[in-house]
């Protein structure tokens, strides 16, 4: 019986037969896995078995709040979203925030499970313990503004949250993203999970409240929160009021913001157009999520040229870089209207202007032609080029739809040597740092369980020269297997997991990250947790996501990183002459496995690892 | 005498009027003789942003000689500077 934190209940719902059942959380599951991107990793190895096709009846889609989610604890509307990716074939986990994680909880569930596939368009309604299946025929081709809004009309209920996809979903775009209001659960193609399921929406509405084990620890616990928050140096007032694209500013000053399709990073300076000055130009307010306090989030309207007018949330780093810099987009505007035109079809912003810029290095390179683009002078910097082929991309129309499924798939399909332009690992897209110049982020991009992710084991020793839990030289390879594994392990459990903000990680609780997550986590749940048992189920966590990936045939060899990366060095910038060789990734590697107790050879967890961790059965299924 | 480039970002660039400073300096100048010459032409404002008030460098201010952290230069602070050098000043920064 939970004393608070979990709700106790998931709420597993069947598309196929149209029918609800609520299940019981296991309490060894909470104490192991904690919740969040814990509970869906779980809940995907025990229930999706190897070789499920990723957009077949038979994949799941799990949403799973965090135990600390929908409670006072300030940052914690965060959710995670977790299937086998259609895009990677891996684990497709991501994380959203905005207000439906709380909503989720409020209405009763720690977790949700999608299985099966209904016969028409649907959508789900969940109020509490009330859940419709209700027809989204007239939803069908809609984007995603106006899915939401003509829910809460049909609903009759303007503060009902709602997780939708758009067309891009609908057509099973391997990039296609999940949007739930203003955010986005963005990447490795859940979207089109949810498309091939005939799922347009699921709308959630609670009234119920999260117990609390212990107020008073918590408080305490939230006092010593709250004061880490105030006591940042770089949370208030410059993030709250410029939200993640200073890091376009920071980036380009070390010299791994990508331009051109990482074929000129460092060698001029993308801040000037794309930096915080620009953007300042163009923010109307924030939209921060529910109970967060610094409200990162930012509105920003486009004011010239064709996009005048166009208001969108964001564009966040990530998309200055995939929309800006990696297609060499200097306008911000044509970024700001990307960055919505995205979220309204229903696409990752990140993999979309990747592959984009795939194909603009391609078409210079004279590998596409202007047949082959249907006549679009597909140069770097054509802003209104990318417009188009984002549009085409959920359509699969034109060379759009050659690019929709990603780089590595639009790599097979082209051939004629594009695939050394390819920028991803595992078929999921580079983010936006050009890891020759951050060789821990890039061990983290080639061995992270989703593929090219830089939120699951973030390198902010190397990007930021935060010093915790010890300087790093970012141009060093030695050492960096055993600070991936801590990045990822403890990201994983403090932020993943409990379902805290990870901005929070990075700019307030860095240094008593484990101690925080678990005196939160106690005063909540009544449940035991020592800093050791935080870092042990980060541990048990990435260890569960890669067994999966096992399973699945993934080996050392996939755990790699674009062959630019891995031969040329930059060439201008402060990052200049670095690069990662093979030697060095190797190097890596050897020491990552070792540090995490997997076979060197084939990068697979020892069952002494798995049984270490409590989780031998995983181990039988290896084999 | 030297040349030397100094790039600097966001609130610190804003002290500066912008984000990059060719200084002029003796031979022999070091990381830590280039922060004393700018804050001797920015003052206090600048003073304020970089060092505490015993006069340390802030534990949060990130220096660079041609991008790599002088935490991992042997002479760190007085780590001489050549011709052409670029020094990088950069604030905490966060988010991404």
């Amino acid at each position: 019986m939970y004393q608070g934190g979990y709700t106790g209940k998931i709420l597993r719902i069947n598309l196929g037969s149209q029918t609800a059942k609520v299940e019981e959380t296991p309490e060894p599951m909470a104490n192991d896995f904690i919740g969040g991107a814990g509970f869906g990793i779980k809940l995907l190895f025990d229930e999706v078995k190897a070789n499920t096709d990723p957009l077949g009846p038979d994949n799941k889609l799990i949403f799973a709040s965090g135990p600390l989610s929908g409670t006072n604890v300030p940052c914690t509307s965060r959710m995670s979203v977790t299937s086998r990716s259609p895009l990677t074939g891996a684990v497709g986990m991501a994380l959203s925030g905005g207000y439906f994680p709380v909503e989720l909880k409020w209405a009763g569930y720690d977790a949700m499970i999608i299985e099966g596939k209904s016969e028409e368009p649907v959508y789900v309604s969940i109020k509490d313990g009330d859940v419709k299946f209700r027809s989204a025929k007239k939803l069908w081709g809609m984007k995603t503004t106006d899915t939401q809004q003509i829910i809460k009309n049909d609903l009759h209920d303007q503060n009902v949250r709602v997780a939708c996809i758009g067309p891009a979903g609908e057509n099973k775009i391997k990039i296609a993203s999940i949007i739930n209001e203003w955010r986005a659960v963005g990447r490795k193609g859940l979207g089109a999970v949810m498309g091939s399921k005939n799922l347009k929406a699921i709308a959630i509405r609670g009234t119920g409240k999260v117990a609390v084990a212990d107020k008073e620890k918590l408080k305490a616990a939230r006092k010593v929160f709250t004061e880490a928050m105030k006591e940042s140096e770089v949370l208030y007032p410059v993030f709250a009021n410029t939200g993640t694209p200073m890091v376009v500013d920071a980036t380009s000053a070390i010299g791994i913001f990508p331009t051109r399709n990482y074929m000129t990073t460092g060698e001029y300076n993308a801040a000037e157009t794309l930096g915080v000055e620009v953007q300042m130009t163009r923010n109307v307010g924030s939209e921060p999520c529910y109970g967060c306090p610094v409200g990162c989030s930012q509105l920003k309207l486009a004011k010239t040229g064709a996009y005048e007018g166009i208001l969108t949330e964001g564009p966040e780093f990530e998309t200055m870089y995939s929309y800006g810099g990696v297609t060499g987009v200097d306008n911000i505007d044509a970024v700001i209207a990307a960055d919505r035109l995205a979220d309204e079809l229903g696409l990752d912003t990140i993999s979309s202007g990747v592959s984009i810029a795939f194909a603009m290095e391609l078409y210079e390179k004279g590998i596409l032609t202007k047949e082959d683009t249907g006549g679009i002078e597909l140069n770097f910097g054509n802003d209104q080029a990318m417009i188009t082929i984002l549009k085409q991309m959920a359509y699969r129309q034109g060379i759009g739809g050659l690019l929709a499924d990603g780089t590595k798939a639009a790599a097979e399909k082209i051939g004629k040597g594009s695939e050394k332009y390819a920028m991803h690992v595992k078929g999921l897209e580079l983010p936006a740092y050009d890891v020759r110049g951050a060789k821990a982020h890039g061990l983290n991009y080639a061995t992270s369980y989703t593929g090219a992710d830089h939120c699951r084991g973030y390198a902010f020793q190397e990007i930021f020269g935060i010093p915790v839990p010890y300087e790093v030289d970012r141009f060093s390879a030695e050492g960096k297997g055993k600070l991936t594994k801590w990045n990822q392990d403890i990201r994983t459990a403090t932020t993943d997991a409990p379902g805290m903000c990870a901005f929070l990680f990075d700019m307030a609780v860095v240094g008593i990250a484990a101690q925080n997550t678990a005196s939160l986590l106690e005063a909540v749940t009544g449940l035991t947790f020592t800093p050791d048992d935080i870092l042990v189920a980060g541990e048990r966590i990435n260890n569960l996501a890669r067994a999966f990936n096992v399973r699945e045939g993934f080996t050392r060899a996939d755990d790699t990183l674009p062959e630019r990366i891995l031969t040329e060095p930059l060439k201008g910038g402060a990052s200049k002459g670095n690069y990662i060789s093979r030697d060095e990734l190797d190097l890596m590697l050897d020491e990552y496995y070792t540090a995490r107790g997997w076979d060197v050879a084939t990068g697979a967890p020892s069952r002494e690892k798995l049984a270490e961790l409590g989780i031998e059965y995983v181990a039988d299924q290896l084999n | 005498m030297i040349q030397v480039k100094v790039h600097t970002i966001l609130n610190l660039k804003k002290i500066l009027g912008r984000g990059d400073i060719d200084l002029t300096m003796k031979e022999g100048s070091t990381v830590k003789d280039v922060l004393m010459t700018m804050v001797e032409t920015y003052g206090d404002s600048l003073t304020d942003q970089l060092f505490d008030s015993e006069g340390g460098l802030l534990p949060y201010i990130r220096l660079m000689v041609n991008g790599r952290d002088i935490v991992f230069l042997e002479k760190k602070m007085e780590t001489a500077l050549q011709e052409g050098d670029e020094v990088l000043i950069l604030p905490p920064v966060g988010g991404g």
